[in-house]
């Protein structure tokens, strides 16, 4: 079988994730609607992946699959070679606990809990989490951790879901259309804030965007269409966030 | 097309809607029930005094010669008059130990009386020929399974006669068949017996004369206003004077007992209609905050805010309709069942059912009303709502830090986002608490009652009547009836009591009841108050029952006028030396010499309290009938069994209806406050889990919200249900009654415990619902 991994940079660093046939079909009534049909994907240790592609063409499936929210109909999914394709709703729980990150187009923080709660929240439950403050620094949201979720704005509300689900110390960061809801100027300070995650702790990230631009900035870009991924690049140099235009 | 909506969010909402429903239902039932069964009733009870002609005026007496009649068919007013002779027997009857007490009432002979008719139910009247056939009273009838042709072995004035039972029969007069003194109806050991006039008065040695007259008036003549012209034709002839018919003590009971219903018909169906309100306010204007962009679409669309608001009216206005069917459906079946039940308990020869339209119409109007207070403020800012607003989404929830935020420091995140969120919507937190503290407040005073008649029967069987046995004459007595009782085999102590009737008078205030006497030393029979003190019973002076010095409004040191009604008929003055809360009655005491000294006709005691040996009983009970002036006898242990017997049935069912109620009504509250407060928060819910906490931590911030309404709820019922304890105290005493405030920590205990109960039962519902989050779902689509 044909590995789809790039060439260059982390190429010969171990193995996060594997993925191979990974299929989804879901049942809609009497329709059967395949949503990924047979994605094979490693992502590597402190990669940044980024995944293009229009809507429906099946990234979010793919994302939801690799984080462990959903389970594939067909195909194999190792994390560090362990199988979790089959994995119990307790497993995958744990799967998401210990490991993955999650960052949402609509933030999605708990508006009853201040910023810096928020990040307390999963430090809490982590086994050797940042310091909540810490990952407040990170996406520079220090001096707001007192604020409710209705007393920011959206640039600062993803920053904090950045920091919440970066305090975990995740071994994956995955982030699906984590600018969509955002302006340009906003769009850019988060996708800087990413980037940091993804250098100072090493975390493998992987983002979906139907903004080929942002893909400047990965190790690795793929682009789905129809359930697959139809094409691979590797962009010579990572932009930096801020040199982006779009 | 908005009716197929309106369809569908309905089915959507199906168990929440169920729940409102439901206690929609329990109101308009107990509303509906209760009043038509207490109209019933009512209706029930008049037409049976009319159709078997109860009389209006009651009078005892020692004794008159039948010429007397003819005086007080003179008086104006009176339509007709009919006199009686009553006397009592004591009965032989298998399975009880000692004599049953029978009331032997006349009837002409070979003649239906022409008031208090009977209503025969089996077999004929006694025949004249027949003496010593008798008709028997239905209750006691069934109670020893007595049929026409049965002999019962009976002492009648000393002599042992054998009364053939010629039929079973009723009468208006003794619909509730009580006997004189005591608190509750036995069946097996009282009951009614009717016999033949000239027979009775020959055995009772009352030939041409009479000791019992009833009177029927003519129309539009009330009670009082010839009665005292027959206490004056009558005052010769002794007795405690004439009274309207609340001298029959089973009209007494059965009115009570109707009225008491009246106060259930406003109670309950106004606690179940509030909760449902509030419940139909939370899930409405849930359903409005979902459907905000709908409602904006709608308008868009061209209807107007009216036509808006009316479809939302409407989806709320059915379930109260839904509500309102099954409640009225309940409530005739409730009203029938009831009524019937009643009737067969007092033995009423006649019973109707009627469900009068006005109470259809004000089980509408109360339930409207309901869902009127409930939807108003959902549906107000529906109207308030322009197109475009709608459009956009709700401003996102705003939180800050609560004056009450300085208790959630200590607290974990999720425990912040469990007090934050109560604090965020006070009102509906403490409406709920309110809602569930109901429930337990229900239970806590529907079983009020019960405790408080278990406690006062501990006292009275504990520590006020210590004797085994108690035994009345059929006259005052001398010492001598006490001497020959301390012969009996097995006597070991025996204690005379002494009981006149009386009129007290305080200036123009006059309640007719009776004298005490308590012998110094007394052992056995004691006055005790409501809390178990002893009360001191003077040398001089009386000592008068709160009730007695309530109805006539007199205090301690203050005088009284006693009017004794029997023997010389003294009036005497005496200063009431205090007074006492006595569960029952309203009377006085006296120390017993003093009392004899008082009367000073010789006759110096009216029954004895009895110790009696174990082993000897039998023996006891045997030389016991041969005394001709025994009048009756009561065996406090069996009376006392008698009463838990017929606690133990009626609490069962009722325990378990209370339960099932507040189960209910606690439950309806806890499952839609949930529902509501989960689809509110599952976006928050779900992003926890994706957090990667488990489904059981994640469901522990909707259970802990749930805690704190429960918590809020538990000490406010409890607090709710003492006021209502208080509150229906007021209404269960009256003069006949005085019901202690007894506080039943296990009766708080379970109440709290039925409401936890239900709300672990709803809280695993729930769970459900939370392990089913789509998390997919929710978190990509935009709140």
């Amino acid at each position: 079988m044909e590995r789809r991994s790039g060439q260059g940079g982390p190429g010969n660093l171990p193995v996060v994730l594997e993925a191979r046939g990974l299929s989804r079909v879901y049942r809609m009534g009497e329709v059967e609607v395949p949503a990924l049909q047979g994605v094979d994907l490693d992502l590597r240790e402190g990669e940044m992946v980024v995944l293009l592609g229009p809507s429906g063409s099946g990234k979010s499936t793919l994302l939801n699959l690799l984080g462990g929210l959903d389970v594939p109909t067909a195909g194999t999914l190792r994390y560090r070679g362990r199988r979790i394709d089959g994995a119990d709703e307790d497993a995958l729980t744990a799967y998401r606990r210990r490991h993955v990150g999650f960052v949402f187009q609509f933030y999605n923080l708990v508006p009853s809990l201040t910023a810096r709660e928020n990040v307390v929240l999963v430090t809490e439950i982590a086994e050797s989490p940042l310091d909540p403050d810490e990952a407040l620094a990170i996406v520079g949201l220090r001096d707001r951790a007192r604020h409710f979720p209705s007393q920011m704005s959206g640039g600062e509300q993803q920053r904090v879901a950045i920091a919440r689900a970066i305090a975990k110390r995740p071994d994956l960061l995955l982030c699906d259309e984590p600018t969509g809801a955002l302006d340009i100027a906003t769009g850019k300070v988060v996708l800087e804030a990413i980037e940091r995650v993804n250098r100072a702790l090493g975390t493998t990230t992987c983002l979906i965007t139907h903004n080929a631009v942002i893909g400047e900035m990965a190790d690795r870009v793929l682009t789905m269409a129809d359930g697959r991924i139809v094409a691979e690049r590797v962009p010579g140099q990572r932009a930096a966030p801020r040199d982006l235009t779009w | 097309m908005l009716d197929r909506k309106l369809a569908r969010d309905l089915w959507r909402l199906r168990a929440q809607v169920l729940a409102i429903a439901l206690l929609v239902a329990v109101g308009v039932a107990t509303f509906t029930g209760a009043l038509s069964t207490y109209r019933s009733l009512f209706e029930s009870q008049q037409r049976t005094y009319e159709t078997y002609r109860f009389a209006h005026v009651f009078a005892s007496l020692r004794r008159a010669p039948e010429a007397v009649a003819g005086r007080l068919e003179q008086i104006p007013g009176v339509a007709e008059v009919e006199t009686r002779v009553i006397t009592s027997a004591l009965l032989e009857m298998e399975g009880i130990e000692e004599p049953a007490r029978g009331m032997l009432v006349s009837i002409p002979d070979g003649a239906m009386p022409r008031m208090n008719r009977l209503f025969l139910r089996t077999g004929r009247l006694p025949d004249p020929g027949r003496p010593w056939e008798v008709l028997v009273h239905e209750a006691f009838a069934k109670a020893h399974r007595l049929e026409p042709g049965d002999a019962i072995p009976a002492v009648v004035q000393g002599h042992r006669q054998r009364l053939e039972i010629a039929g079973i029969a009723l009468a208006p007069d003794f619909i509730y068949a009580v006997s004189p003194g005591e608190m509750l109806g036995d069946d097996r050991r009282f009951g009614i017996l009717w016999m033949q006039r000239t027979a009775l008065a020959r055995a009772a040695d009352l030939d041409g004369a009479f000791n019992d007259v009833s009177l029927r008036l003519a129309a539009g003549v009330r009670p009082a206003e010839v009665i005292p012209a027959v206490d004056r034709v009558l005052a010769p002839w002794g007795g405690p004077g004439a009274g309207g018919r609340d001298r029959n003590i089973s009209h007494r009971y059965l009115s009570d007992e109707i009225r008491q219903l009246k106060g259930t018909a406003v109670t309950v169906p106004a606690l179940f209609l509030g909760v449902a309100a509030f419940l139909l306010h939370v899930i409405l204007s849930r359903v409005v905050a979902t459907q905000r962009e709908q409602i904006g679409t709608l308008k868009a669309l061209g209807l107007t805010h009216v036509e808006v608001g009316w479809h939302y009216a409407r989806m709320m206005g059915l379930v109260v309709l839904a509500g309102l069917g099954l409640g009225l459906a309940g409530g005739l079946g409730i009203g029938h069942w009831w009524t019937r039940l009643y009737a067969a308990f007092y033995r009423m020869p006649l019973y109707v059912y009627r469900m009068d339209p006005d109470l259809l119409v004000g089980a509408l109007a109360i339930s409207l009303l309901a869902s009127a207070m409930g939807t108003r403020g959902a549906l107000r800012q529906v109207l308030r709502i322009p197109p475009a607003e709608a459009m956009r989404p709700a401003a996102p929830p705003i939180y800050g830090e609560s004056p009450l935020e300085a208790l959630s420091r200590r607290l974990s995140p999720m425990g912040r986002m469990v007090w934050r969120n109560v604090g965020r919507r006070p009102v509906r937190a403490a409406l709920s608490g309110l809602g569930i503290a109901f429930a337990v407040a229900l239970l806590i005073a529907g079983y009020m009652p019960v405790d408080a008649m278990n406690a006062m029967m501990d006292m009275q069987f504990g520590r006020v009547y210590r004797e085994d046995v108690a035994v009345t004459f059929t006259d005052p007595l001398d010492s001598e009836a006490i001497r020959g009782l301390r012969d009996l085999p097995g006597v070991r102590v025996v204690e005379p009591t002494r009981s006149v009737p009386v009129t007290f008078r305080a200036g123009h205030r006059s309640y007719a009841s009776a004298l005490n006497g308590v012998p110094a030393g007394a052992t056995l029979r004691r006055v005790m108050d409501l809390e178990g003190r002893l009360a001191a019973v003077p040398g001089r002076g009386v000592l008068l029952t709160q009730a007695l010095a309530d109805l006539l409004h007199i205090r301690p040191g203050q005088a009284v006028e006693v009017e004794v009604l029997e023997g010389r008929r003294p009036r005497i003055v005496l200063t009431v030396t205090g007074t006492v809360q006595e569960p029952l009655g309203a009377q006085g005491w006296m120390d017993l010499e003093a009392l004899q000294g008082l009367l000073d006709d010789g006759a110096t005691v009216s029954g004895a309290a009895i110790r009696v040996d174990g082993g000897d009983r039998a023996s006891f009970f045997r030389s016991l009938r041969g005394m001709p002036r025994v009048a009756g006898v009561v065996v406090l242990a069996a009376m006392r069994q008698n009463f838990d017997q017929m606690m133990a049935q009626y609490m069962v069912a009722f325990a378990l209806m209370l339960v099932a109620l507040a189960g209910l009504m606690a439950a309806g509250v806890v499952y839609n406050t949930a529902r509501v407060s989960l689809a509110e928060r599952e976006r928050e819910l779900a992003s926890l889990r994706v957090l990667g906490f488990t489904r059981a931590e994640v469901f522990g911030v909707v259970l802990g919200e749930m805690i704190v309404h429960v918590a809020i709820a538990l000490p406010l019922g409890c607090l709710l249900g003492y006021a209502f304890c208080r509150w229906m105290l007021e209404s269960l005493s009256n003069d006949l009654y005085r019901v202690p405030l007894v506080q039943s920590p296990p009766t708080y205990a379970l109440a709290c415990l039925v409401v936890v109960a239900m709300t672990a039962v709803v809280a695993l519902v729930v769970r459900r619902r939370v392990d089913r989050l789509d998390l997919v779902g929710v978190l990509k689509t935009r709140e």
